[in-house]
C-alpha cells in the first residue's frame, strides 16, 4: 500500500534491535554511570570551591556544554588516536590505536559531555537542601561525611530525580550520535538496513518507534522511581 | 558545681556587623540557664558559637576541661564539644527523609554505634517520654511544629549528652503549640541535663532557670537568679525588655 511498506518496516522494528539495541543501551547505561559519578565529583568541587580544581571545573563544563555533542564526538574519535601514536613515538610506548574499539573513545566522550550536564543537575539539588539538615547531622555528632552521605545526598538525589531523568531520556537519543564513530547502534543498524533493501523510510521509521518505546518506557521508570523517592512528603496523617 | 562550659572574649562579627562583643559566661554542671534579650543581641550566635555551627572571631573556651581557641578550633575540639552537647533548633531540623524513628536512631546507629535494635530500644524510650511513641513511622511533613519539636528534644536527648542547647525552641510554634514543648523541656530539666536556653519565654525561665543572662547588643549585661532578674533587673535595657514582653502579653 502506498508510500510505507507496513510488513517491511515491522519486519525492521526486530532487525534494527537485534543489531543495534545493545549498543544503544550499553553506551546509554555506562554514560548515565560514568556521567553522574563525574557530575556529583564536579558539583561538590564547585560548592566546595576546591582550590586548583575549582578554575579546572568551571573549564571542563565550558567547553563540554558550549560545544555540540556531535563536535566533541568527531575531535575525540579523531583527535585521540593522533596524540596516542605521538606518544607511541615519543614514550617508545606500544598501543595499537586500531585495537581501541569505538565504543570507548564513545563511552568516554559521552560520559564527559552528560557529566557536564549533570553536574548542574547534582549542584542545584545539593544546594537546595536545606542548611539546616546538615546543622542538625552536625550537632547530633556526625562528620562532614557522614552529613553528606547520610542526609544531604539521599535528599539531593530525591530532588534531581526529574532533571535526571530528562537528561537520561535525552542521552538515549544522543547516542544516535555514536554512528558517525562506526558503532553499530539503533541508527546505524537502520542505515544499514535501509541502504541494503533500499527502503530507507520504513527503516528510519522503524528506528523512530523504537526510540520513542524505550524513551517512554524509561521515562515511567523516572516518574515511578521519583514518586517512590518522595513518599517522605505525601502526609500521612491518620 | 563545677562549671561546664565557660566562655572569655566571645566575638563574632557578620561582614561588617559585631554581634558579639567580648561575651564572658559560665555554665555549671547541670545547670539550666536562660539566656533573654532582643532579638539581634546575639544570643542564637553565642550558643551556635559553642558547638562551632559559626566559627567565632576571638576568644576562649573550656569546654568540659579542654581549652579551645575560639578562632582556631582543631578537629578533636570539634568532636570534643558536639559528641558531648546537642542542638534543639528554632525551625526544628528534623530529617526530612526520615520518619520519627529514624530521626531518633540516625546519630545513635551513625555516630554512637549503637545497633540497629539497641538503637531503636533507646528511641522509642525517648520518644515516649516526649509523647510521640504512637507516631514512629511517620515523616516530619505529617507533624505539627509542636510534634515535630518533641521529636527533636528526643532526638536530642536520645544521645545523652551533657548539655543541650536550645536556640529559641517555641518560637516558631503556634501560641497552642508552646504549652506542650514547654511541658516537655521542664520534663527534662528535672533529670539533670546541662540546659542553655535562648527564649522569651518568662514563665519557664521563672519556673526552670537557675540562673537568667540578660543579653543587650553583643555583650551580656545581666546575670543572676530569676527572681533578682525578673522582678528587680537593675540594667535599664532589662527592665525595657521585660516591660515589652508584659505588654505583648496582655494586649
Amino acid at each position: 500500500m502506498g508510500i510505507l511498506k507496513w510488513d517491511f518496516m515491522f519486519k525492521a522494528i526486530f532487525i534494527i534491535l537485534k543489531d543495534g539495541f545493545a549498543n544503544t543501551i550499553k553506551l546509554t547505561l555506562v554514560t548515565f554511570i560514568f556521567a553522574s559519578l563525574i557530575g556529583l565529583i564536579v558539583a561538590l568541587i564547585k560548592i566546595e570551591k576546591v582550590p586548583v580544581l575549582l578554575p579546572l571545573s568551571h573549564l571542563y563544563t565550558s567547553f563540554f556544554k558550549g560545544t555540540p555533542l556531535m563536535v566533541q564526538i568527531l575531535v575525540f574519535y579523531y583527535g585521540i588516536p593522533l596524540v596516542l601514536n605521538s606518544f607511541n613515538d615519543r614514550y617508545g610506548w606500544n598501543i595499537n590505536v586500531n585495537d581501541i574499539p569505538a565504543m570507548i573513545f564513545m563511552y568516554i566522550v559521552f560520559s564527559l559531555c552528560y557529566g557536564a550536564y549533570i553536574s548542574e543537575v547534582m549542584r542545584a539539588a545539593i544546594l537546595s537542601v536545606d542548611k539546616g539538615q546538615s546543622e542538625a547531622g552536625y550537632t547530633i555528632g556526625m562528620s562532614r561525611f557522614t552529613t553528606f552521605r547520610r542526609i544531604i545526598f539521599p535528599q539531593a538525589l530525591s530532588n534531581a530525580l526529574p532533571n535526571l531523568g530528562n537528561y537520561f531520556v535525552d542521552l538515549v537519543k544522543g547516542t544516535s550520535l555514536a554512528f558517525t564513530a562506526t558503532v553499530l547502534e539503533i541508527l546505524a543498524a537502520a542505515k544499514i538496513l535501509g541502504g541494503r533493501e533500499y527502503k530507507y523510510f520504513e527503516s528510519y521509521l522503524a528506528a523512530a518507534i523504537i526510540y520513542w518505546v524505550i524513551c517512554t518506557l524509561f521515562q515511567l521508570l523516572f516518574n515511578k522511581v521519583e514518586k517512590i523517592s518522595r513518599r517522605h512528603e505525601r502526609s500521612e496523617n491518620t | 558545681m563545677r562549671k561546664y562550659v565557660e566562655l572569655y572574649g566571645l566575638k563574632k562579627s557578620f561582614r561588617n556587623l559585631e554581634v558579639l562583643k567580648g561575651v564572658d559566661f559560665q555554665v555549671r554542671k547541670g545547670e539550666k540557664v536562660v539566656i533573654m534579650g532582643s532579638s539581634g543581641s546575639g544570643k542564637s550566635t553565642l550558643l551556635r558559637c559553642i558547638n562551632h555551627l559559626e566559627k567565632a572571631d576571638d576568644g576562649v573556651m573550656n569546654y568540659n576541661d579542654r581549652i579551645i581557641k575560639l578562632s582556631h578550633w582543631t578537629k578533636d575540639d570539634v568532636k570534643h564539644v558536639r559528641s558531648t552537647s546537642a542542638m534543639v533548633f528554632q525551625g526544628y531540623n528534623l530529617f526530612n527523609h526520615l520518619n520519627v524513628l529514624q530521626n531518633v536512631t540516625e546519630g545513635l546507629i551513625q555516630v554512637k554505634k549503637y545497633s540497629r535494635a539497641e538503637a531503636a530500644d533507646i528511641a522509642e524510650n525517648y520518644l515516649e517520654k516526649v509523647g510521640m511513641k504512637d507516631r514512629l513511622k511517620h515523616y516530619p511533613s505529617a507533624l505539627s511544629g509542636g510534634q515535630q519539636q518533641r521529636v527533636a528534644i528526643a532526638r536530642a536527648m536520645a544521645l545523652n549528652p551533657d548539655i543541650i542547647l536550645f536556640d529559641e525552641p517555641t518560637s516558631a510554634l503556634d501560641p497552642e503549640m508552646v504549652g506542650e514543648v514547654l511541658g516537655v523541656m521542664e520534663q527534662i530539666a528535672s533529670e539533670g541535663v546541662t540546659m542553655l536556653v535562648v527564649t522569651h519565654e518568662v514563665g519557664f525561665a521563672r519556673n526552670i532557670a537557675d540562673r537568667i543572662v540578660f543579653m543587650d547588643n553583643g555583650v551580656v549585661c545581666e546575670d543572676g537568679k530569676p527572681g533578682d532578674i525578673l522582678y528587680h533587673p537593675r540594667n535599664n535595657r532589662t527592665c525595657k525588655f521585660l516591660n515589652l514582653l508584659e505588654n505583648r502579653k496582655t494586649s
